[in-house]
């Protein structure tokens, strides 16, 4: 484990210096917009956190890691295993910090000194402070289990298959996704399979919320390790 | 006895589509410098490759340090420092923070002697290491070597593309890093000036073959330049000279220094460097392939 | 104690230390008991292998030039008859090499050369 988390310490040095400072900037943006005008806001810091996972491979590439990997006294999984740890508190640190926001801007509810605005303005920013609302919460949720999924997936076809080949992986995956999605609407149109009952997230009570998000951060975290595994059988057999 | 080789590899064997290592085997002992030598394409990346467990051996078995280098490799590494061609760190950082990616993966690191051979080899700590020069990066990665107290250095063709100056600073290093006897350096190179100084032994690689191990002087002492008319030569000597070469005023050919005794006076010969050692071994090889098309 | 090392020299290196440390213990350059360099402090400081010092202290000590001493290192024999007489040797080996040198640039046969040795011999 000590070992894993040096490799993920290692990757966020790579990446870190030349990405926290833009990173830290866009989080202080959101920062003052979420607490004045939309909870909301707290998203980017959400979308923006693969920016520290999206630039490791090029510099690995160019700082030619690949021998560096065959120099250190570290095991060949370890170097996958933390590669993903890594990928995944990119985007774990950033969705808790960014729900820490979202309740501390409700809480503040600073949007009520904000000067001048029209009540049209007012009511519609009012409703994004609703402390009762679970939307905000689910939405980030949301946004964080689509993003760290799908980095993680990419990471792995990534490392598996190369990233010359990234456009290949993304066009293929996004045709299986297509031909599933067609066949499942298809076949629930036609009654063969149960239509899927999608929940309406602005009713969710604040338990059910709580359960979403609970079961997407544990699905989010199993995937990535599953991810991590395969890449990691697969990698390891290789030769640097 | 215990084993007083650093380093020793016993018929390793790897197949790739278009190149063979066949059955190398060689061994490094303790407190020595060792070059290794041959062509570009003569098998010296892939056995270091191999030596590093970068690359599965098809068979034969290596060990480091009387370990083994599969099974052991990530305690063997703990006590390896490693040279290759080109910088394998972060181009785009500085020395600083370079130092505090490497640091926690090595017991031994030593802060204060990576800060002093910094400081030694005059590199900047402030500046991205991608814009070093190539001395300049060279030296970095025997400063990571060094502070972390390897025993064996590993040097993959450090010194081309270096100047000189570099050069001569790279076996100022090597002299001193070898004052302790219980360390060794394998130093492969096709520039064979560097390693016919400072080496102490020699192991030459020839179409993924070892053509020679041993010690240099060995190597040195048992080989000659012939030169001469070819009508001088004895027909019994001629199957026994390496990578014969005739032009209009005479011939070139490398003698076993024993092949010597008894040839006519008027052939001419002198000591064989191991440059030139190499030219004749691969002018050998190149006579090979064009009798062997001939008979075709 | 001050070496050069050819590397263009058709003498192998080893034989040339021992030469220039032979003739400066002779000379008395390195002087009575001085301690050498250890094998390997030698080697650095010339940049060359450490089986070339290895064997230049091994000869040295073989024709008594120099002596080991266990745990210490090397230091330079002290004086005596055989050494005075292989320093009388070696300064009438050089001799010769230079008269030899000189009749051949003279053009002299090497025939020449005995016999006019030998015409000095029974001077």
């Amino acid at each position: 484990m000590k070992e894993i988390l040096r490799v993920a310490r290692f990757d966020f040095l790579t990446a870190g210096p030349t990405m926290l400072a833009a990173y830290g900037l866009i989080c202080l943006m959101a920062l003052v917009i979420g607490l004045f005008f939309s909870p909301l806001m707290y998203a980017v810091m959400l979308i923006l956190a693969p920016l520290f996972v999206i630039p490791l491979e090029s510099f690995a590439e160019r700082s030619e890691f690949r021998k560096l990997y065959g120099i250190l006294p570290v095991r060949r999984k370890s170097i996958t295993r933390g590669r993903f740890l890594f990928l995944y508190l990119c985007h774990f640190v950033p969705e808790i910090l960014a729900l820490l926001l979202v309740r501390l801007s409700v809480i503040l509810q600073l949007w009520r000194f904000l000067p001048a605005v029209s009540s049209d303005m007012k009511s519609i920013i009012e409703e994004t402070f609703d402390p009762k609302s679970t939307q905000i919460f689910t939405i980030m949720i949301g946004i964080f289990t689509v993003i760290c999924v799908m980095f993680s997936y990419m990471q792995m076809m990534g490392q598996i298959f190369g990233l010359e080949n990234e456009m290949k992986i993304i066009m293929g995956t996004l045709t299986v996704i297509t031909v599933v999605c067609i066949a499942f609407f298809t076949l629930s149109e036609h009654g063969i399979i149960p239509q899927l009952q999608v929940p309406d997230s602005t009713s969710l009570s604040a338990a059910q919320a709580i359960r979403f998000g609970i079961v997407c951060n544990l699905g989010v975290a199993a995937l990535n390790k599953i991810f991590c595994e395969i890449t990691a059988a697969k990698v390891a057999k290789r030769e640097l | 006895m215990e084993n007083t080789n650093i380093l020793e590899i016993q018929g390793l064997c790897k197949k790739y589509e278009d190149f063979e290592l066949r059955d190398v085997s060689f061994a490094l002992p303790k407190g020595y410098i060792m070059g290794f030598v041959g062509q570009n394409g003569s098998g010296k990346t892939t056995t270091i490759r191999s030596i590093l467990n970068m690359a599965r051996l098809d068979s034969g078995k290596i060990s480091i340090f009387g370990l083994d280098s599969v099974k052991d490799s990530i305690v063997i590494k703990e006590r390896l420092g490693v040279v290759f061609d080109s910088l394998y760190l972060a181009e785009h950082l500085s020395i600083r923070q370079i130092e505090q990616q490497l640091k926690p993966f090595y017991k031994n690191w030593d802060s204060k002697e990576f800060a002093r051979r910094i400081e030694e080899f005059d590199l900047p700590d402030n500046k991205r290491v991608g814009d070093f020069s190539k001395g300049m990066k060279m030296k970095l990665m025997i400063a990571v070597a060094l502070s972390h107290g390897a025993e064996l250095i590993i040097l993959d063709e450090p010194t081309s593309g270096l100047d000189p100056v570099a050069r001569d600073e790279l076996l100022d290093i090597l002299g001193e890093y070898i004052e302790d006897e219980n360390r060794g350096v394998l130093f492969s190179t096709h520039i064979t000036a560097d390693v016919e100084r400072i080496a102490d032994y020699v192991t030459i690689l020839h179409n993924g073959k070892v053509w020679y191990t041993g010690t240099k002087d060995d190597l040195t002492e048992n080989y000659a330049v012939l030169k001469g008319d070819e009508k001088d030569i004895p027909a019994d000597v001629m199957p026994k000279l390496i990578g014969f070469h005739a032009y209009r005023n005479g011939f070139e050919a490398l003698i076993r220094s024993d092949d010597l005794a008894g040839l006519p006076a008027s052939l001419e010969y002198e000591k064989a460097s191991i440059d030139e050692i190499l030219v004749y071994i691969a002018k050998e090889d190149k006579h090979e392939r064009d009798s062997a098309r001939r008979k075709v | 104690m001050k070496i050069i090392v050819k590397n263009k020299s058709e003498l192998p290196i080893y034989e040339q230390i021992e030469q220039q440390m032979k003739a400066q213990i002779l000379d008395g350059t390195i002087s009575e008991d001085e301690q050498l360099p250890s094998i390997r402090q030698l080697a650095r400081d010339l940049k060359i292998s450490v089986i070339t010092t290895t064997r230049v202290y091994n000869d040295l000590a073989d024709e008594g030039f120099i002596i080991s001493v266990a745990g210490k290192g090397y230091f330079v024999a002290p004086r005596n008859n055989e050494l005075l007489r292989e320093r009388m040797l070696f300064e009438m080996e050089d001799g010769l090499q230079k008269a030899v040198e000189n009749g051949r640039s003279a053009g002299l046969s090497d025939e020449e050369i005995i016999g006019a040795l030998r015409q000095f011999m029974e001077g």
